[in-house]
């Protein structure tokens, strides 16, 4: 899809109208508002168990659906409990974790697929890439998530299905990306100078060709990273991601829903976490494209 | 045109292929059917239960089974629903029409929404309307839509209250799901289920106008002094909308998709909910049938889609 309004153009808008102090790097070249609001999920993911204020399972029976501070709560349950008693921060915490496990082994798993067979494809050309390109043609027009319900039915949901399902969901994007970079990489003279010295098809494929795609893998990457999140919010509020107690968002929402006339937080917010974190990574993504490879700007 | 058409159709009937063959995999790995449906064998004689094998095809070889499977699904036999004991073609023929009313709200949402908004977006580049249209375009893109859903049910149907001093009221609006009281049932979960959608028609008919603003023909009709408003509305618009319309098509099938988690929200009695039930209990040919009819309605709007777009830009016709 063409997207000529990228937001970064939102975030020039925002930061580049003149304001500058001068010790401070240029904020229009960083992606300031992805960063402000990552960081603390990053800090959460990595050191959940040092930051989150309870045990993750911790049941307060006695406390309940205890609202949020600011909203009749206490400062003893910052964003308030669920109802089972638990705290919702620390579970958001402990959330971020899981998510950003999830996200990353689908992420690299499926990116390092996707794009392995983008150079293959894209490098032999002929009847293999046809057919490649047919099968990715066929992923695309599979749908996902009634896909994952039907193998969380025949094998029960657990966090290596859905592990392959998301790297599944993944691939295809590497793959035509990197195939179309391909076409174009191996008709360059350094490549064809490589074959004429003698370098093995692997040689040339790792050595000459993968360094020319990675900024667009990167990107990729990037991109693909909030519809990964959605995808596992998604199937977790479905019932076919981690199975519970486990925190992850999606589950999280899908249970407080049972509570929203009476307590709206305990599934407004995990629902909020998934959405900052998307919207961040979507600014990241958008910067990283316009910074890494423009030329994505007319396909992705 | 016709080299092209051909060579979609192929592509088309191959993608068809594919996915019933994976459907019918899928079908296999869910074991037995004639344990699904007794829990074992000991409850039967022998006799009984290569008798129902034989019923069911399962003596055959596989790739035999399979040609078999595609001839009933050809027929539009998609087989019974193990506990309901119904063909599932007539349990989703029930269900169909909420879901299908359900998409089509949505979708009339997202056209009324995003176009005009990225016509604003695009003639008042840089502005503050545009900048608060991206960012909707944006959310929609990034909030999960359960979440959304959960949001609107939480401030328009549970309902906030507020008091302004003279008068007080409460936000409590609109119902949370299918009742009979006709339009105002349809109003939160098309905007859930539509808002994505809006903002994808928003991103690509601002992008598409900013490229036709800044071709020739505008220039001219500009400079050959054309009112402002008659070079947006007349020539600009007409010529940007070729790249949504065909995105629309996009669009209205993963609305499909889109409802399965939409109606789970909103407790709507369509599709999306059935595959619940499906998951649920267990019940593969209700799920497999949803699979084969969703793909199949993605599929034909790719093809139809990109049939319209050949017959709108000649550019595309004449290749």
């Amino acid at each position: 899809m063409a997207e000529a309004g990228s937001m970064e153009d939102v975030l020039k808008d925002s930061a580049g109208r003149g304001w500058r102090i001068g010790w401070l790097p240029d904020l229009r070249r960083w992606p300031v508002t992805s960063i402000i609001i990552l960081a603390p999920f990053a800090v959460a993911a990595v050191a959940a168990p040092l930051v989150a204020p309870y045990d993750l399972n911790e049941v307060q029976l006695d406390d309940r659906l205890v609202p949020p501070l600011f909203f009749g709560g206490t400062t003893k349950y910052l964003l308030g409990t669920d109802a089972l008693g638990r705290d919702m921060l620390s579970r958001i915490i402990y959330g971020a974790r899981i998510t950003a496990l999830v996200a990353g082994v689908a992420l690299v798993s499926g990116g390092a697929f996707g794009t392995a067979i983008g150079l293959i494809s894209g490098y032999f050309g002929g009847w293999i890439d046809e057919i490649i390109m047919r099968i990715v043609d066929i992923k695309f027009s599979l749908p996902f998530i009634l896909i994952a319900l039907a193998l969380t039915l025949i094998y029960g949901s657990s966090l290596p299905l859905l592990l392959g399902l998301l790297a599944f969901l993944t691939w295809g994007g590497f793959a035509r990306q990197v195939r179309g970079e391909v076409l174009l990489l191996k008709e360059m003279d350094y490549v064809k100078l490589a074959k004429v010295a003698g370098a093995s098809t692997r040689r040339i494929l790792i050595n000459h060709i993968f360094p020319g795609v990675a900024n667009t893998v990167a990107v990729v990457a990037t991109i693909s990273v909030g519809g990964l999140i959605l995808a596992e919010a998604g199937l977790s509020f479905l019932g076919a991601g981690i199975p519970p107690p486990s925190p992850a968002w999606g589950s999280m929402t899908a249970a407080g829903r049972l509570y929203i006339a009476t307590s709206w937080w305990a599934s407004v917010i995990p629902g909020l976490a998934i959405a900052l974190v998307v919207v961040a990574l979507t600014l990241l993504g958008d910067w990283m494209r316009d910074r890494l490879d423009p030329r994505l700007r007319q396909v992705l | 045109m016709r080299q092209f058409l051909i060579r979609r159709g192929i592509t088309t009937i191959i993608t068809l292929l594919a996915v019933s063959m994976l459907v019918f995999v899928l079908a296999r790995m869910t074991g037995d059917p004639r344990v699904l449906l007794l829990g074992d064998q000991t409850q039967t004689s022998q006799e009984q239960w290569d008798a129902w094998g034989r019923d069911f095809g399962l003596d055959k070889p596989l790739a035999v089974q399979y040609v078999i499977y595609l001839g009933k699904l050809l027929r539009g036999d998609l087989g019974d629903s193990i506990l309901q004991r119904r063909p599932v073609t007539e349990l989703m023929w029930q269900r169909m029409p909420n879901s299908a009313q359900l998409a089509v709200v949505a979708f009339g949402f997202s056209i009324i929404i995003g176009i005009p908004l990225g016509i604003l977006a695009a003639v008042t580049r840089g502005s503050a309307w545009d900048y608060v249209s991206r960012s909707f375009a944006m959310f929609g893109h990034a909030a999960p839509s359960f979440w959304v859903g959960i949001v609107l049910i939480f401030v328009f149907a549970v309902g906030i209250e507020i008091s302004l001093g003279l008068f007080d009221f409460k936000t409590d609006w609109l119902p949370t799901s299918r009742k009979e009281d006709g339009w105002r049932s349809f109003v939160l979960p098309a905007i859930t289920l539509g808002w994505a959608s809006a903002g994808g028609q928003l991103r690509l008919m601002r992008s598409s106008m900013l490229e036709v603003l800044e071709a020739e023909y505008i220039k001219l009709a500009r400079s050959k002094g054309v009112s402002r408003y008659s070079v947006i509305l007349k020539h600009a618009v007409r010529n940007a909308f070729i790249a949504p319309l065909t995105y629309a098509g996009l669009t209205l099938a993963g609305l499909v998709t889109g409802t399965i988690v939409v109606e789970t929200v909103f407790a709507w009695p369509g599709l999306g909910l059935l595959s619940i039930w499906a998951v649920n209990n267990s019940d593969y040919p209700i799920l497999q049938g949803i699979i084969l009819l969703v793909t199949f309605a993605f599929v034909f709007t790719a093809f139809a889609t990109d049939v319209l777009y050949a017959v709108l830009d000649p550019r595309i016709r004449l290749q």
